[in-house]
């Protein structure tokens, strides 16, 4: 299983990779939303771990453009963000993310809903 | 021939006396030296060799207006051509003079009148003054609430970054313990335990912030609220198993429906069973219970043997910022905001939050909520 993470925060880039390596799933990283395309064209991910307030490209325009094409439209998005209003759980579920985990996570929690997104995708396909 | 007061007078009374009804009268000699005392004019007149007079009073009502004297060096006889002729001319002398004064008197209350209106001019303006000034103050605290939201929001939102690095390096050496000796680990739980208060403490800082500006939301839709008590008991249970222990769930309903948001609920639950945990000892249970009052609410029931709450304390527990004096309580951490936080959202849900307790025995912390009716909805439907 193969999960691509973006986050601009190198230390939150670093934790991830390990929570979910130590969980055993492969992990590639970009570093911002302009590179996530090619990402998903040349290693084709099973999910996208995305962070939200992201100089430049930020996550909410990244998400767009992620359900808008066809290579990654079914590819499961998890938010990750310290944003936390319910507003923002919302407009994420509306713009097609399938979760959303606030920052400060536990990698517990973090992985429980990975496994929930990549379970209900598998079922669905 | 003369003119008399009529009423038996003598001359100088009624030359005096301002309600004689007689405008003219003539004088001779003898009458002048006579009224002479009463009058500087008359005793003028003597003086210099007047020895005769008419003389016009006009009056306007009660008021001496002015006298007209026509005077003679010989004893005269006025005929009656000259008297109507003296008369008239005093009439009109009277009119000119009595308008003149009304004119003057006029121009007076002309005057003071636009002296009023510029003064209530300046009032107006002053007035218009201080209302601009109170709507710019009210602008600018508009702007300053919301900016001081705004700074809550990003400063929380910036302290969350390093915060999660910080749960999350805690969390992996935990599944890590293994290969860490019993000092590292608890170390490690250490930071773990800090870095999650901290995050405690900044949502409760927004939270607060947001509450006092206006901006606290809360989603209103029905569900069960026995499903948020249990979720928050066995999330705790799972996080240590010495909390499996201490929770003690007791007469418990299995549903209830409320109107409101399970997050938001969820956050008061966790707050008063966390409180209940902290400020009593590490062998000593805590009680959940459901049940249905008399009318028809749900009661949840927190229940801890542990420090027990003073009578000087309960007044101000709801308070913000609020945190006992009491050694034993001040010991443990707390930030004084979830219990203010925790009234104000069951409040927000129709409901009540009270205590009883009492020192060294323990407390009783009763959240109290109304049943969810979906008569409201078939209202509006």
């Amino acid at each position: 299983m193969r999960i691509l993470v973006v986050d601009d925060v190198a230390d939150i880039q670093v934790l991830l990779v390990a929570v979910l390596q130590r969980a055993g799933f492969e992990v590639i990283e970009a570093a911002d939303g302009t590179t996530v395309e090619s990402w998903v064209r040349d290693s084709r991910p099973d999910l996208i771990i995305l962070d939200l307030m992201m100089p430049g490209m930020d996550g909410w325009d990244t998400l767009e453009l992620l359900k808008s094409n066809p290579e990654s439209i079914d590819i499961p998005v998890i938010i990750s963000s310290a944003l936390s209003e319910d507003e923002d759980f919302d407009k994420a579920r509306e713009m097609g993310a399938v979760d959303y985990v606030p920052k400060p996570w536990s990698a517990d929690d973090l992985i429980a809903r990975v496994n929930k997104a990549v379970e209900a995708s598998q079922q669905a396909a | 021939m003369g003119f008399s007061a009529g009423d038996g007078r003598s001359v100088s009374e009624a030359l005096s006396d301002p309600v004689t009804d007689l405008d003219l009268v003539v004088m001779n000699a003898d009458d002048l030296t006579a009224i002479s005392e009463h009058s500087y004019f008359a005793s003028t007149a003597a003086e210099s060799g007047i020895r005769s007079a008419l003389v016009s009073t006009l009056r306007d009502d009660e008021d001496l207006v002015a006298q007209i004297w026509i005077c003679a060096r010989t004893p005269a006889e006025y005929s009656e051509l000259e008297v109507e002729f003296i008369s008239h001319i005093s009439d009109h002398m009277k009119s000119a003079i009595v308008n003149a004064r009304n004119s003057e008197s006029l121009k007076q209350l002309q005057q003071y009148l636009v002296g009023q209106n510029e003064m209530l001019a300046q009032m107006q303006d002053g007035v218009e003054v201080t209302e601009g000034e109170l709507r710019v103050s009210h602008e600018q605290l508009t702007e300053l609430n919301d900016s001081k939201t705004q700074f809550m929001s990003e400063v929380a939102h910036e302290i969350k970054s390093p915060l999660a690095v910080m749960i999350g390096y805690a969390d992996l050496l935990r599944f890590d313990a293994v290969n860490l000796g019993p000092e590292q680990r608890e170390y490690a739980a250490s930071i773990e335990q800090s870095a999650r208060q901290l995050a405690v403490l900044i949502d409760d800082l927004s939270d607060l912030t947001n509450i006092e500006s206006g901006h606290f939301t809360t989603a209103k839709e029905p569900h069960n609220v026995v499903k948020v008590i249990d979720s928050v008991t066995e999330g705790l249970k799972v996080s240590d198993p010495n909390i499996e222990r201490r929770l003690l769930v007791s007469d418990a309903l299995f549903e209830f429906e409320v109107e409101g948001d399970p997050a938001r609920l969820s956050q008061v639950f966790t707050n008063l069973i966390t409180n209940a945990l902290k400020y009593s000892d590490d062998d000593q249970p805590v009680e959940i219970s459901t049940i249905r009052t008399d009318s028809e609410s749900i009661r949840i029931s927190v229940t801890d043997r542990g420090l027990g709450i003073s009578d000087e304390d309960i007044d101000r527990l709801f308070t913000p910022y609020f945190r006992s004096m009491n050694p034993e309580a001040k010991q443990r951490p707390g930030t004084g905001l979830g219990l203010f936080l925790s009234k104000s959202i069951v409040e927000q849900h129709g409901g009540s939050l009270t205590v009883s307790s009492e020192i060294g025995v323990g407390s009783t912390f009763m959240v109290e909520l109304p049943p969810y009716s979906s008569q409201s909805l078939a209202d509006v439907a």
